[in-house]
């Protein structure tokens, strides 16, 4: 029977991976990337300004060869590749960032293109409003619609969420044909369109002009990318990679996963609305054709070709799937076909996209190799050497006074050490007919580090898991402080003070080692989605602290050198600490260690031991599961033996070797088996 | 801001629950929804089997069954059947059926065969992510649709019918034909012998052992990738047999986008009744054969069943997220 | 794996088996047709006064001048389009062969049949300014959301085959229809019908935008002859729900207000099902693909179409084969009309934009099937609606229901 709920497959991977030598500036253009980051501000938005005029220019320039001339008007053949690359960004939202399948996105789309139908159409009885009022009432409409659909759905994970938001984009268009009032496929006639008249007196926005409508829709790009940027770099673009990389673990960091994957979702209806609205005007006619699951599936090959979770490959991909059925029209008819083979082929050879590089994820990265340099002596290397075998830093090298410092700011021990922080009553769980945990208690004590032991299946992990969050027990209670935590939500009990690290490690492997750690800080973080959006001032504090505080503790464990280096790429060691560095940063009043030297020759296992220590002696309380026995009576205050999901001993590390209950116990098994 | 006269419900009643007509036609409804059920649960267990050992929703298996209705069309048209009843003796209209029953199973196994070795096969060298596996999927789906479309246009093949149902049993007022019996039947000894198969055979003991733990399986001396081709063969036999049923039932409802249509009825079928499981696909197929003609009755158009049958699923997933039936134990805690 | 094959041969053969000596009880349903069978039309005869393509051979005209063609060419609607844009292309070659000094050049532009493609090719069209006058659109959506890109562009166009009434209603001074709409053709549903001596005509509509038009108007003029109606949606396969009903209502004909993609179906389940009477069905059932899907069971099948059996008419019949290796199709003969009237207004001259849609908003002239002028709507005076029916596997016309 295994103890571990969750899988095993990331540990093996995790492995695997620690030969790569990918940084974060991956993938093709990462050298560029990391020469652009190095240029000087005023340099960088001088190349802005200048790509910005050019794109401004595209409809005029009408460039020979490239232009879908003449078979379709290139300024409308500008104005459509930007409504995908709009689209596609909306949904790089949902899929790309926060990992959410949405198969029926085009559903959002309908939506945005019928409020702008019907509250501007002559053919709709409906109150009129001026088309540009249409824009924000269909985003806010939409972002209805998505957390309406979202509460009931975004509970169910990767799959069934697939088919569930494949359903509700079916849904709408059918509806769309089935009420009366959304006139089927009769449609909507004379949509409106922003005002304004030229000098001929003709609409500046009239269906057929396509410059005004592409200026106006790259507009509302470049506006949504940089609040995008804004979110991408925050609190909450974090919380959404997190999710994608690993929502358990995520949740577990404290983030309150189900609130950001409503807001991804939100904000992906939003957009997607208000492209659909900004659709409806230009075209002027809206039925219920062209809102089909193919549709859908078109948008979706957009964002992967492009390069899912990067804004810019998915309006690259965007404007490409566009582009190609109108500049070769020869090829209208294959399209789908060349997209679904462009689907297969990127998946199997370039899984990234087109433009695959990362995303950054930090507000203020430019300052990351001062403040290293400052607190550590040196700016953190951001790849790995092929031949890096290099240990952590041991932990007095590491941590200098001013690293302890931020590490434990107002760590002052509140009540007398040796006082209960934490207790476990009476826990019992059970998976059908099977009781995994039966009856178990004890306490942890403020300040000490509690060894928890006990064979294979004894019921540490589940112990673990129960404290969590991850089980519901089915009787007892565990308190931490005298609150109870069982019925809270994970991230609940995470902010509550119990922090854990995982048997397999469970790190967000898409990651910089220091965006982990900020993640683990973020739980303590109050700056909200608007607040993130709009760089309140608060937001703007708490990520400068936030690169301090994470290099910081990336110090403390000793691995601050590697702090821009992608988490799957760091060396297994590296990794240990780094979940160690992660649960820290949520300031934990418990640290659970679930073995933490699981796979570490003597020698690490040692450093491993000095660095519990030291966490302790920094005013931490800590709860240990460890196979090995050696490290477990070394550092170790007290121990709880744990058998067949029973309690079978307590005591000080002394009285427990001479138990014979525990000896039985361990007898014909080797005490350090080094299994998981 | 609505114009009170014009609000969606008061301008016209759209959403109008007919229970006299449900009342009326509640038994034909009830025996054409077991039909129905029938022909999704066996396009389900396509989907099941494969989800089972791969984690991997094949959206493509839509496909494999449209080839495999294709082939029943082809074969059918080849020996003379055509739009009208055919005048065949009945020896050789069963003659005729079995041959189209044996090439079309060959048709969609074989390209369930291809697609795991184009498509899934080199991501899983590659330990791609899920969601890799999901987009390769709808990519694959595509492809085939888009090649079917380019080679037989976008009109359906015309209607091969395979003989003139006959009343067999008069069920409350209600008659029940020979077609509605032989769809269902033949459905559900279909799947009891896939069941058994997998409960009783060793290759059956391969495929529970590769879905609960492929490493251990592996480990135990199960030749994973044997195993894996084998149920996405058994997946495609199943998907041929659905295709012969279901051109038997809709005629002319071959081409390129059919399959799609129904593979995501199917699909939802077995999402219902608890992925991974094949008593599941049987009643997942069932019930929403059912809960779809219901639905179509009370709500008086057809477009409804597609939406009664997303609700019923949401609401099912919402109240047991791993279906009615669910995954076995093992599996919840692996 | 043959043995799930083996079960399901042991099975059918006990089903059929058994069936083949269960009573037959299903053999009542439906009513015995007494219906009448109406004669072929053998040929129609042009009109003396047909204007021809060929004009009076002395034309001039700037080099250059251009009538374009915007519709579907690609995606599942291309069949209509190419119908069309064939019967324009044979005009135009007729007319170049027989004027030397007027050499009309011909652009088409593919819209797929799109309401949301169609944005970009007609403003390739109306920016190309060698284009002074358009056959299409084919489709009432696409023609909806482009027909005010004609408008601001002064350029005038003629649609050969989009029906939707409201069309004409939006004010637009370009905009022409080469044949009736749907509002016409509605009512020679119930002609047609008495003329097959049905009395209860069952009606069942799609949800098509064309569908809901022809189910209102035939339904209205049905009045008496109305057995009951249906909706179905557009897609679906099975017409089972809707054919007991109609079993039921004892009707003697059905009209189906909608396409053929599900019209043929709809007709060979009706059949099967043991229905005896005739299936109307309007010009969009009334397709070589509603024969070949519904098989036999379409030799009850009758239409209504606002089209001329461009066939029946030799002349043009011929040319259209040796010119194009295939038979006209619906609304060839409209295209090739309208491009005629089109033709005749370049080879009077009217060679910039305005003139010509002035020359169209006045022309009266007699076509091959029937005469061309128009209201100020854009609507025809007069419009012809024929009665077709299968025979032998063909669609051939029964006459002109105008009678």
């Amino acid at each position: 029977m295994m103890s571990t709920p969750l899988g095993g497959a990331a540990a093996t991977q995790a492995i695997t991976d620690t030969q790569a030598t990918e940084s974060r500036y991956s993938g093709r253009f990462g050298h560029l990337r990391h020469r652009w980051e190095q240029f000087p501000r005023w340099q960088q938005w001088f190349v802005l300004a200048l790509f910005a005029v050019l794109l401004y220019a595209l409809p005029i320039l009408n460039p020979p060869f490239i232009t879908t001339e003449p078979g379709n008007d290139w300024q409308l053949a500008c104005f459509d590749m930007a409504r995908f690359a709009l689209i596609a960004l909306g949904l790089n939202v949902v899929v790309g960032q926060a990992g959410l399948l949405d198969l029926g996105y085009v559903g959002f789309f309908a939506v945005g293109s019928y409020v702008a139908a019907l509250w501007t159409s002559p053919d709709s009885t409906y109150i009129h409003i001026p088309y540009l009022w249409t824009l924000p009432l269909a985003m806010v409409v939409t972002v209805f619609f998505g957390v309406v659909l979202g509460i009931p759905t975004l509970r169910l994970r990767g799959d069934y969420l697939a088919i569930v938001t494949l359903g509700f984009g079916e849904i709408i268009r059918l509806l769309a044909t089935l009420i009366p009032a959304l006139k089927g496929q009769v449609g909507f006639q004379n949509v409106g369109a922003p005002p304004g008249t030229d000098a001929a007196g003709r609409e500046i926005f009239n269906n057929s002009a396509g410059t005004p409508w592409y200026w106006f829709t790259v507009t509302i790009i470049i506006i949504v990318i940089m609040l995008l940027t804004n979110l991408e770099r925050s609190r909450v673009g974090r919380a959404w990679i997190a999710i994608r990389e690993d929502e358990d673990a995520a949740e577990i960091m404290g983030v309150p996963t189900f609130r950001f994957k409503i807001w991804a979702f939100g904000i992906g209806a939003a957009i997607g609305g208000l492209s659909g609205a900004v659709f409806a005007g230009q075209v002027g006619f809206v039925n219920n054709q062209k809102f089909d699951v193919q549709t859908s599936i078109l948008f979706l090959a957009a964002v992967v070709l492009g390069g899912s979770g990067n804004k810019y490959g998915a309006v690259l991909g965007g404007a490409l799937v566009s582009y190609i059925p109108l500049r070769f029209t020869a090829v209208a008819d294959y399209k789908y076909l060349i997209f679904g083979a462009a689907l297969v082929v990127m998946m199997i050879f370039r899984p990234q996209g087109l433009l695959g590089t990362r995303s950054q994820l930090l507000a203020n990265a430019r300052t990351i190799g001062a403040t290293a340099r400052r607190l550590i002596g040196a700016a953190p290397a951001v790849e790995v050497d092929a031949d890096a075998t290099a240990a952590p830093l041991s932990v007095e090298e590491a941590v200098t006074e001013e690293v302890a410092d931020i590490v434990a700011p107002d760590r002052t021990v509140e009540t007398a050490v040796g006082e209960n922080l934490a207790e476990i009553k009476d826990l019992s769980v059970t998976f059908g007919g099977l009781t995994a945990l039966d009856h178990v208690s004890f306490d942890i004590r403020r300040g000490e580090i509690l060894g928890l032991i006990g064979p294979n299946g004894a019921g540490k992990t589940t112990c673990f898991n129960a404290m969590t969050g991850v089980y519901a027990p089915s009787s007892g209670d565990v308190t931490l402080d005298g609150t109870s935590v069982i019925g809270r939500a994970q991230h609940s009990i995470t902010r509550l003070g119990i922090a854990r690290t995982f048997q397999n490690i469970r790190l967000f492997g898409e990651m910089t080692a220091l965006e982990n750690v900020v993640v683990g800080l973020d739980a303590r973080h109050r700056t909200g989605t608007w607040g993130a959006l709009f760089r309140a001032p608060r937001h703007r504090r708490e990520e400068r602290e936030s690169i301090e505080r994470g290099l910081a503790l990336l110090g403390f464990v000793g691995i601050a050198d590697r702090a821009e280096v992608l988490a799957r790429n760091l060396p297994y060691g590296y990794q240990r600490r780094l979940e160690i560095a992660r649960a820290l940063a949520t300031e934990p009043k418990l640290l659970c260690l679930d073995e933490p030297a699981a796979g570490f020759n003597p020698a690490e296992k040692d450093e491993l031991m000095e660095l519990i220590r030291t966490i302790r002696d920094d005013g931490y309380t800590i709860l240990l599961i460890e196979h090995d026995m050696r490290l477990v009576m070394g550092v170790t205050d007290r121990i709880v033996v744990l058998e067949f999901g029973k309690k079978i001993a307590e005591g000080a590390p002394a009285e427990i070797r001479n138990d014979p209950a525990v000896i039985a116990a361990y007898l014909g098994e080797e005490a350090d088996d080094g299994s998981a | 801001m609505l114009d009170p006269q014009t609000a969606f419900v008061a301008a016209d009643e759209w959403i109008r629950l007919d229970w006299a007509a449900l009342a009326g036609n509640f038994w034909s409804a009830t025996f054409d929804g077991l039909t129905f059920g029938a022909i999704y649960a066996l396009v389900a267990l396509g989907y099941t089997l494969v989800y089972g050992v791969l984690n991997l929703i094949n959206f493509a298996h839509s496909e494999v069954f449209i080839v495999g209705a294709y082939a029943v069309v082809f074969t059918l048209t080849g020996l003379g059947f055509g739009p009208s009843p055919p005048t065949f003796s009945v020896v050789g209209i069963i003659g005729a059926l079995v041959l189209a029953c044996l090439f079309a199973m060959l048709a969609s196994a074989v390209t369930a065969f291809i697609l795991e070795r184009v498509a899934y096969r080199p991501l899983r060298h590659r330990s791609a992510p899920r969601l890799a596996f999901l987009i390769t999927a709808i990519g694959m789906s595509f492809v085939i649709q888009y090649l079917i479309f380019i080679w037989r246009g976008p009109n359906p093949e015309p209607a091969v019918i395979m003989f003139q149902p006959i009343p067999i049993f008069d069920v409350f007022g209600t008659i029940i034909d020979s077609q509605q019996i032989i769809i269902v039947v033949a459905a559900v000894v279909m799947m009891v012998f896939v069941d058994q198969l997998i409960r009783r055979t060793k290759l059956g003991r391969g495929i529970r052992a590769v879905a609960q733990d492929p490493d251990t399986a592996t480990l135990m001396g199960v030749n994973k990738e044997r195993i894996i081709v084998a149920t996405f063969i058994i997946g495609g036999v199943l998907a041929g047999a659905a295709a012969l049923f279901y051109v038997m039932k809709i005629p002319s409802g071959v081409l390129y986008y059919g399959g799609f249509v129904l593979g995501i009825k199917a699909f939802t079928a077995a999402v219902l009744g608890g992925i991974g499981n094949v008593r599941g696909a049987l009643l997942g197929g069932f019930l929403l054969g059912l809960i779809g003609n219901y639905g179509q009755i009370l709500l008086g158009n057809a477009q409804w069943t597609d939406v009664v049958s997303f609700v019923v699923l949401v609401l099912v997933l919402m109240i047991r997220p791993e279906g009615i039936l669910g995954t076995n134990l093992s599996k919840v805690r692996a | 794996m043959t043995r799930p094959g083996k079960v399901f041969a042991a099975l059918a053969a006990v089903a059929l088996l058994t069936a083949g000596c269960a009573n037959r009880a299903g053999d009542d349903a439906g009513t015995d047709s007494d219906l009448k069978s109406l004669p072929v039309q053998k040929s129609i005869d042009v009109p003396a006064d047909a204007v021809t393509a060929a004009g009076d051979g002395e034309a001039e005209c700037p080099d250059g001048t251009t009538i374009g063609y915007a519709g579907a060419m690609t995606g599942p609607n291309a069949q209509l389009g190419i119908n069309i844009y064939n019967g324009v292309q044979l005009a135009i070659d007729q007319h170049n062969e027989a004027n030397p000094d007027c050499q009309v050049e011909f652009k088409k532009f593919d819209t797929e049949g799109d309401p949301n493609k169609a944005t970009g090719p007609v403003t390739q069209v109306v920016n190309d300014d060698s284009i002074i006058g358009v056959i299409g659109l084919p489709f009432s959506g696409e023609s909806k959301a482009t027909g005010k890109i004609f408008e601001d562009a002064g350029l005038v166009h003629i649609t050969p085959s989009a029906t939707n009434p409201d069309l004409a209603k939006n004010g637009w001074t370009t905009f022409h229809r080469g044949m009736g709409n749907d509002a016409v053709q509605g009512p020679k549903v119930a002609v047609l019908a008495k003329k097959l001596d049905a009395k209860n005509v069952y009606v069942v509509g799609d949800d098509s935008d064309y569908g809901i038009g022809l189910f209102k108007t035939s339904t209205e003029a049905l009045g008496s002859l109305l057995a009951g109606t249906d909706k179905v949606t557009t897609g679906q396969k099975d017409f089972s729900a809707t054919i007991s009903k109609i079993l039921k209502s004892k009707a003697d004909a059905v009209f189906y207000s909608g396409y053929y993609a599900e019209g043929a179906p709809f007709d060979q389940q009706l059949v099967a099902k043991g229905f005896k009477g005739a299936f109307i069905g309007p010009d969009g059932v009334k397709d070589d693909q509603f024969v070949k899907q519904a098989g036999n069971a379409s030799a009850n099948a009758y239409f209504t179409c606002p089209c001329i059996p461009g066939e029946l008419i030799p002349d043009f019949a011929d040319a259209y084969k040796k010119a194009f290796k295939a038979e006209p199709g619906t609304y060839s003969i409209e295209g090739y009309d309208s491009a005629i009237v089109l033709l005749q207004g370049i080879d009077k001259g009217n060679a910039t934009r305005q003139k010509l849609l002035d020359f169209v908003e006045t022309y009266s002239g007699q076509g091959y099937a029937k005469s061309y002028k128009w209201t100020d709507e854009g609507e025809l005076s007069e419009t012809p609606v024929f009665g077709y029916k299968v025979d032998n596997g063909k669609i051939v016309s029964v006459g002109s229901l105008d009678d």
